[in-house]
C-alpha cells in the first residue's frame, strides 16, 4: 500500500489493520501535538511582533497582540494537562522520559565535541548506531531494557527525548517568568525579579525559536515520521530503522492491530 | 532523566530571575557598543538594554519632515501650525538621558535634541485656565496629557533628534515628545498635536491601568532609579 494513498484515507474510515504499517501515535497524542503546536506558533509569532522593531511597527496594536501573546501563553501547557487522561499520551510521556544506555550511546556519537567524543574515540566505535553488543532487534524485541518495564524507551531516540524535555521545560520557565512580568506590580514583587524574569523570557524564547526551527527541520527530511503524527501510522520498514528497540504494544482502544512479524528488520 | 531535563531548566530559568538583572546589567556593557557599531540591526536580537518599539496603531502614516506639522491650539492666545523647519529654526536644547520604559527596559545615555516645551508655549500665550496639556499621535490613536507644571519643566523637549540623527520613523519620528522624569508611556512618538486644556485626560495607556502621574521610580508600583 503507497503511503501517498493512506495520506487521502480520514482517521474514521480507516481499515483496522494496515499492512506493512504500525500503530505510533494514538488520538490523544496526536491532538495534544497539534493544538501544543498551534499554541506555541502563536506564542512565537506574537513575540516576534512584540520583540523584533521592525514588526513592532508594521503590526501594531501591541495592545491586542499582547493580549493574544498572554492568553495563547496560559493555554500553552492545557492540551498536554488534559491529554494526560488519555493512557495512550501518558506511555508516550513515559517513552519520553526513560533514557535507555543506547540513549547515552546515540548521543556519544552524535557530540561533536568534549568527554562524549573522547571517550568514543577512545573506545574506537564508529560512528553509528547502535554501539552496544547487541543483536539486531526489532520493534518487539526489546534490547537491554530495565527489568521493571520492559520495552519502554525505545520509542523515540535520545535527540526527541531531549527535545520534548528541552520544551515542557521551558513551557515552564515562560510560565513562571511570565506571570512574574504580568503580575509583577499587583503582586509587589521587585523590580530586579521583574527585570530578571523578562531577561530570562526573552533569552529563552531566542532559545526556542532556534530549537524550534531544529524540530521543523528534522520533520522536514522525514515524511514518514510526519506521517505518524498525521494519521497515527508509520511504515514498519520505517520503524524497525529509526526506532529498532521500539516494543509496540497492542491497544485495546487503538484498534486491533498487533506488532506485525519484524522479519524485514534489519 | 527527561524529568531532569525540564526541572533543571526550570531551576535554571528561577535562578536567571534572581540574578538577571545583574547578569543583563553587566553584559549591556558589552553589546552597547556593539549596538552603536552594528549596521545590521542584529545586534538588537540580543535582550536588554535596547529600545522596543511600541506602536498601538495598526498603521502609523510614514511623514517626511518637509511634509510634517504641528497643530498648537485649544486655551492659547495664538493657536498655530507649526512645519518642521519652524521647530528647527527655534532654540535646540540637548540632553543625554535614560529612557526608561515601565516594562522594565532602560535604555542609558540617549542623545535628546529638540525645542523645550516649555519655550513653545511661551509662544503661544497660554491663557490662565490653560491647567493642563494634551498631546496626540498623528497615527490617530494615543494621546497623553501633562499639567502645565509638569509641561514647562526644563527636561520636556519636542525632540526633533535622537541617537545622533534625526528622529527615526519607528522612533515617533519626524517629531516625538521626550519627557524625561517620567515613564517612556509619556515620551510620545509621531507627535500631531499639542492642545492646551482645563484639565489632564489619561492617556492611552492610563486607560489601560498605568498612573497618570508617570515618575519615574516613584509611580507604578516600581522602584527604579530615577532619570
Amino acid at each position: 500500500m503507497s503511503l501517498s494513498n493512506e495520506r487521502s484515507v480520514s482517521d474514521e474510515r480507516r481499515p483496522a489493520a494496515r499492512h506493512g504499517e504500525i500503530r505510533r501515535f494514538g488520538p490523544g497524542t496526536r491532538w495534544v501535538h497539534r493544538l501544543t503546536a498551534v499554541l506555541f506558533g502563536t506564542c512565537l509569532a506574537t513575540a516576534a511582533i512584540l520583540y523584533l522593531p521592525p514588526l513592532s511597527l508594521m503590526v501594531g496594536r501591541r495592545a491586542l497582540v499582547m493580549t493574544i501573546h498572554l492568553y495563547a501563553g496560559y493555554a500553552l501547557p492545557v492540551p498536554a494537562l488534559v491529554g494526560w487522561l488519555v493512557t495512550g499520551f501518558r506511555r508516550d510521556v513515559t517513552e519520553l522520559n526513560r533514557f535507555t544506555a543506547a540513549d547515552g550511546a546515540w548521543l556519544r556519537d552524535r557530540s561533536p565535541v568534549g568527554p562524549p567524543r573522547r571517550h568514543r574515540d577512545r573506545a574506537g566505535t564508529p560512528p553509528t548506531e547502535p554501539t552496544e553488543p547487541t543483536e539486531p532487534t526489532g520493534p518487539g524485541q526489546p534490547g537491554e531494557q530495565p527489568a521493571d518495564q520492559p520495552g519502554v524507551g525505545g520509542k523515540f531516540n535520545a535527540g526527541q527525548k531531549l527535545y520534548a524535555a528541552a520544551v515542557a521545560g521551558s513551557m515552564v520557565v515562560f510560565l513562571g517568568t511570565g506571570l512574574v512580568m504580568w503580575f509583577g506590580a499587583d503582586l509587589r514583587i521587585p523590580d530586579r525579579y521583574r527585570t530578571g524574569a523578562t531577561f530570562i523570557h526573552d533569552l529563552f524564547a531566542i532559545g526556542i525559536f532556534f530549537a524550534v526551527l531544529g524540530h521543523f527541520w528534522m520533520a522536514l527530511r522525514d515524511p514518514e515520521a510526519r506521517a505518524g503524527l498525521r494519521t497515527g501510522y508509520v511504515p514498519t520498514w520505517w520503524a524497525a530503522t529509526e526506532h529498532p528497540r521500539w516494543a509496540p504494544r497492542p491497544e485495546r482502544s487503538d484498534g486491533p492491530e498487533a506488532p506485525e512479524p519484524r522479519s524485514e528488520a534489519p | 532523566m527527561g524529568r531532569r531535563v525540564v526541572l533543571g531548566l526550570a531551576a535554571l530559568g528561577a535562578i536567571g530571575v534572581a540574578v538577571g538583572a545583574d547578569v543583563e546589567r553587566a553584559a549591556n556593557k558589552v553589546t552597547a557598543p556593539l549596538r552603536k557599531r552594528d549596521p545590521t540591526g542584529l545586534a538588537d536580537l540580543i535582550p536588554g538594554g535596547r529600545f522596543e518599539i511600541y506602536s498601538v496603531a495598526s498603521n502609523v502614516p510614514w511623514v517626511k519632515a518637509a511634509d510634517y506639522r504641528l497643530k498648537v491650539h485649544g486655551l492659547v492666545d495664538v493657536p498655530l501650525t507649526l512645519s518642521y523647519a519652524d521647530l528647527e529654526a527655534m532654540p535646540q536644547t540637548q540632553l543625554t538621558r535614560d529612557f526608561q520604559c515601565v516594562t522594565g527596559w532602560r535604555v542609558t545615555d540617549v542623545p535628546w535634541s529638540g525645542v523645550r516645551l516649555a519655550d513653545l508655549l511661551g509662544l503661544l500665550g497660554a491663557r490662565p485656565e490653560a491647567r493642563a496639556v494634551t498631546f496626540r499621535s498623528f497615527d490617530g490613536l494615543y494621546d497623553e496629557s501633562l499639567t502645565i507644571e509638569q509641561a514647562r519643566r526644563d527636561d520636556v523637549l519636542v525632540a526633533l533628534r535622537m541617537l545622533d540623527g534625526p528622529v527615526s520613523h519607528e522612533h515617533g519620528g519626524p517629531v516625538r515628545l521626550y519627557v524625561a522624569p517620567m515613564y517612556g508611556y509619556k515620551s510620545l512618538k509621531w507627535l500631531g498635536e499639542i492642545e492646551l486644556v482645563d484639565k489632564v485626560s489619561p492617556g492611552w495607556w492610563e486607560r489601560r491601568g498605568y498612573d497618570v502621574d508617570a515618575w519615574i521610580g516613584k509611580s507604578n508600583g516600581r522602584d527604579d532609579e530615577p532619570v
